[in-house]
């Protein structure tokens, strides 16, 4: 039942040391790392291809909005 | 990661079945679990859409995405949550995460003592026994990880106390399985807040 299918990734130095720090700082393997990000990725996805947009808000309430440009 | 041995049992012939009971499992297996239950979700919606069952009378966890959740976990907590879920052979039966920080009995005599809150409990689509629709596959699938929070709640010193906030179809499971009623959550939807406490624990578990 959802068999994975396997890749090779390359990944420039800085790259790999980003998604080590990552994957350290979550509690994640560097695959998890990349499968949650991908299911990010595809969550900002939904919601920007209506139009919406993506907010951080700060602890007292101030909102900034992320520019993806 | 640890596995360990448990039992639920086949709704259709009451028969003990043996699973595998994993505690300590990070926020990846939730996509895994959710690729495995998104197909149930999305037939169940279609069939409660095609019979023209109100909406209210749907499963209330049928919109979760376990997926989402485990992004949510590592950016909110990835120092403080737990995956645990029940797998038979290649499948999931049944998950369920819970925090360890900052959470505090609400209830007399445990007023202010830590407990393990239970964040979300869910079992498999095919495990749900759905009015005019089908019968459940397996029963007794959640008492086995609320009894691993039981388990990790002792393991932390927190005497077996656990927490969690009931969707209302829910409320009728959670006080068979002893949880109390403390009081309805104006911070979280008004849910209803349930909470085992050491006592119950400990007569649950048959520990001295």
């Amino acid at each position: 039942m959802h068999d994975k299918r396997q890749m090779t990734l390359s990944l420039t130095e800085s790259e790999m040391k980003s998604l080590e720090q990552l994957a350290q700082r979550k509690n994640l393997t560097k695959t998890g790392v990349i499968r949650l990000a991908l299911r990010l990725f595809q969550l900002v996805e939904e919601r920007t291809a209506d139009g919406e947009k993506i907010f951080f808000e700060t602890g007292d309430k101030q909102k900034t909005e992320l520019a993806l440009l | 990661m640890s596995t360990h041995k448990a039992y639920i049992v086949d709704a259709a012939t009451d028969a003990a079945v043996e699973v595998e009971l994993h505690d300590d499992l990070n926020a990846e297996v939730l996509l895994d679990i959710e690729a495995q239950w998104t197909p149930g979700r999305q037939e169940l919606r279609a069939k409660l859409t095609e019979l023209g069952v109100a909406r209210d009378q749907w499963p209330q966890s049928l919109h979760w995405d376990w997926g989402r959740k485990g992004v949510a976990l590592v950016f909110e907590a990835p120092d403080d949550y737990r995956v645990m879920a029940v797998r038979r052979h290649a499948t999931w039966e049944a998950a369920l995460v819970t925090r360890s920080k900052d959470h505090v009995a609400l209830m007399a005599p445990d007023i202010g003592s830590p407990l393990i809150y239970v964040d979300y409990l869910e079992v498999a689509p095919w495990n749900w026994t759905v009015e005019k629709v089908r019968q459940r596959k397996f029963k007794a699938v959640g008492p086995v990880l609320l009894r691993a929070a039981i388990e990790q709640s002792y393991a932390l010193g927190f005497a077996g106390r656990i927490g969690l906030h009931a969707l209302p179809q829910a409320v009728s499971f959670y006080a068979s399985q002893s949880l109390q009623f403390v009081q309805n959550d104006p911070g979280k939807q008004n849910l209803p807040y349930y909470e085992l406490s050491a006592a119950e624990a400990k007569n649950r578990t048959g520990r001295r």
